[in-house]
């Protein structure tokens, strides 16, 4: 659940904001029809996606980088002309002409930021069920939760966000959504730059690859900056709700004041939980999710006439067991040992595979589980060679132990560092 | 309507136009082979080889992306992603290096799958110059082998390691895994190609069927591609 609620709005969060702070924009400084417009590009916008996510999902057909690096052609011309024909000087010298270019690169802008985003968002669910979840496991239900509470955070956050930044001046309003769109783009920039470079279009300097790689693996803090840039209108907005000292001829319209800077307050209180808790997710959910997992202790065996014994009975549970043989050169060699469900036959091998080597693995519930790429093992196939298979060595189980000779470790003492 | 007319046509306009823009990248990669990034250490006995061996890779043609021209690009480890390594005095293995995003396989679970890794990393490796004397036709795949691969940051610290698996696909059967590489940087990749009779393939002896060299290299070669400026996750 934490991981989808982490990966989701990591995902969606951009979108949200970019949205938002253009919308409001649009609504304080066009004004008319801006709300059925902004309808009309999310619609496009949502249609795009799903056709993409679609393609994506189920044919071979979408190489995502480059229809990204298309996405970008058309967005980051397009934040260019919004930038400069809602600069007030522009806008005031030539009004028609500036509203014309506002309004279409608004809706391009829309369109992009959504189809850029939205595929992903939209098919999400589909991956959790090509996970091997059943789509009535409650897997698959907390998968979900998580899934809808990123949304919901970025739905909230987007909206109170909205509310709070057509309070604010339109000069205030301008500065902050360009700062966020230009972070965005920068963003998209190097994207784009990564995508050429990888294909060996052309070739980066190295700073600049240093500087796109910095880019890159950044994405949380450069997401962060652009809620901490958005974070200046609910802050502002509070200010002013403390500040304001508008005049009232009556009780009913002091009433009426004081409602409004209330409603104003709580859409910026509300904006700022969320941008708490996205600061949460991109912190403490985020380590927790990849909090590395630690693997159980070895257990004890008895050791006589040159064999290694594991009773049975110790192993009899269907849990994993762990064992580690120490050869005498210092090597401690780890091996598993499992009951097979519905059977009396044992799962064993060693603690390591032929393609993770001496990672090892862990249960999680009835599963065994390679710890360094997270696959999750047929139990009924360890023992077997090959793949992601606990590597099998030679065994017997008799007189209640599983009996092992030494010499069968031993050879693969090099697999242990 | 006259202006919402000329709005909504100027914005589809802008769109194509900027989107088929860059519709021509798609088919020119891996254009670049020229840079000296790749290396050849380890093997005392393919040493001597390196540079006559570096100047024919750069010459030889990667192989070709399964599905290139759609959904799917294969990028080169390195500027130069093949090379040629000298496995025994006179026999050279063609070592290619090149990841594209990450695959799920048939079986499933047989092998990590495309959830939560990164990338697909590949090395096709084929008989090069001399392979012929091992029984090797040049360009064939070279089978059974054990090759290991680990990724090194700048800083020297190991990335991802492991082994590959033998793997088919469109383009033909190669080594390769599915690997976790999150973060964009300059890294060095190394394979470590074991000889195929640690995994008991067989030569055949005598003049009349076996080849003209009737044993197989004993130490395991390394090939290294060093300055690997890694873009970061291809997207699927």
């Amino acid at each position: 659940m934490a991981k989808y609620f982490s990966e989701i709005t990591q995902t969606f969060m951009p979108m949200g904001l970019l949205l938002a702070l253009l919308y409001a924009f649009m609504s304080v400084s066009v004004k008319k029809h801006i709300g059925k417009q902004f309808a009309i590009s999310c619609a496009t916008g949502l249609l795009l996606s799903f056709i993409m996510g679609y393609f994506k999902d189920f044919t071979d057909k979408v190489n995502t980088g480059l229809w990204n690096l298309r996405i970008f052609f058309v967005s980051v011309p397009a934040l260019v002309v919004f930038i400069v024909f809602a600069l007030p000087v522009i806008k005031k010298k030539i009004p028609k002409v500036s509203e014309l270019f506002l309004r279409i690169s608004f809706s391009l802008l829309v369109i992009t930021y959504i189809f850029y985003t939205m595929p992903d968002v939209l098919f999400a669910p589909r991956h959790f069920m090509l996970a091997g979840q059943s789509i009535v496991s409650t897997e698959f239900l907390f998968k979900l939760i998580g899934y809808i509470a990123a949304i919901l955070l970025v739905a909230v956050t987007a909206f109170t966000l909205y509310k709070v930044a057509v309070t604010i001046s339109g000069g205030a309003l301008f500065s902050i959504t360009a700062s966020v769109t230009v972070i965005n783009a920068v963003n998209q920039i190097m994207m784009g730059l990564s995508y050429l470079s990888a294909k060996r279009v052309i070739k980066l300097s190295n700073g600049l690859f240093k500087a796109m790689a910095w880019v890159k693996n950044n994405s949380d803090p450069i997401t962060l900056l652009m809620c901490a840039a958005a974070f200046i209108i609910p802050v502002t907005v509070w200010i002013m709700s403390v500040r304001q000292k508008e005049k009232y001829d009556n009780p009913a319209q002091h009433r009426k004041i004081k409602a409004k800077w209330r409603k104003r307050r709580i859409n910026a209180a509300t904006v700022t939980v969320c941008f708490i808790l996205t600061l949460l997710n991109f912190t403490a959910v985020k380590a927790y999710v990849n909090k590395p997992v630690e693997i159980s202790p070895s257990e004890e065996f008895e050791f006589r006439d040159n064999t290694i014994l594991v009773p049975l009975s110790q192993v009899e549970d269907g849990d994993l067991h762990r064992f580690t043989y120490t050869t005498k050169d210092g090597i401690g060699i780890r091996f598993i040992v499992i009951k097979k469900p519905g059977g009396s036959s044992y799962g064993i091998g060693l603690d390591a595979c032929e393609i993770c080597g001496e990672t090892g693995y862990y249960q999680r519930g009835e599963q065994v589980i390679c710890k360094l790429c997270d696959v999750v093992m047929n139990t009924s196939t360890i023992g077997f060679k090959g793949g992601c298979n606990p590597i099998p060595f030679e065994y017997k189980v008799s007189s209640g132990y599983i009996q092992i000779a030494p010499e069968a470790l031993e050879m693969h003492k090099n697999r242990f560092k | 309507m006259k202006f919402k007319k000329v709005l909504a046509m100027t914005t589809v306009a802008a769109m194509v136009a900027a989107m088929s823009a860059c519709s021509s990248t798609n088919s020119s990669s891996s254009t670049d082979n020229s840079s000296n990034a790749a290396a050849q250490t380890a093997d005392s006995a393919a040493q001597p080889a390196a540079e006559e061996t570096t100047a024919q890779a750069a010459a030889a043609p990667a192989a070709a992306a399964p599905g290139e021209a759609a959904g799917f690009t294969e990028y080169p480890i390195s500027d130069q992603n093949e090379t040629e390594v000298e496995v025994m005095p006179g026999v050279k293995l063609n070592v290619a290096g090149v990841y594209f995003q990450p695959v799920d396989y048939y079986p499933a679970g047989a092998a990590p799958g495309a959830a939560d890794n990164d990338i697909h990393i590949e090395a096709d490796i084929s008989g090069g110059e001399g392979s012929d004397k091992l029984g090797y036709g040049v360009g064939d795949w070279i089978p059974y082998l054990t090759v290991d691969y680990s990724v090194v940051d700048e800083s020297g610290a190991e990335k991802a390691s492991g082994t590959f698996m033998e793997m088919n696909a469109s383009d033909g059967p190669h080594y390769g895994a599915n690997i976790k590489l999150p973060d964009a940087g300059t890294y060095t990749c190394k394979f470590t190609i074991h000889s195929p009779e640690e995994n008991g393939f067989l030569i055949h002896m005598g003049e009349e069927t076996g080849p003209e060299v009737q044993e197989f290299w004993k130490e395991p070669v390394t090939v290294e591609f060093a300055n690997w400026n890694y873009e970061g996750p291809v997207q699927q």
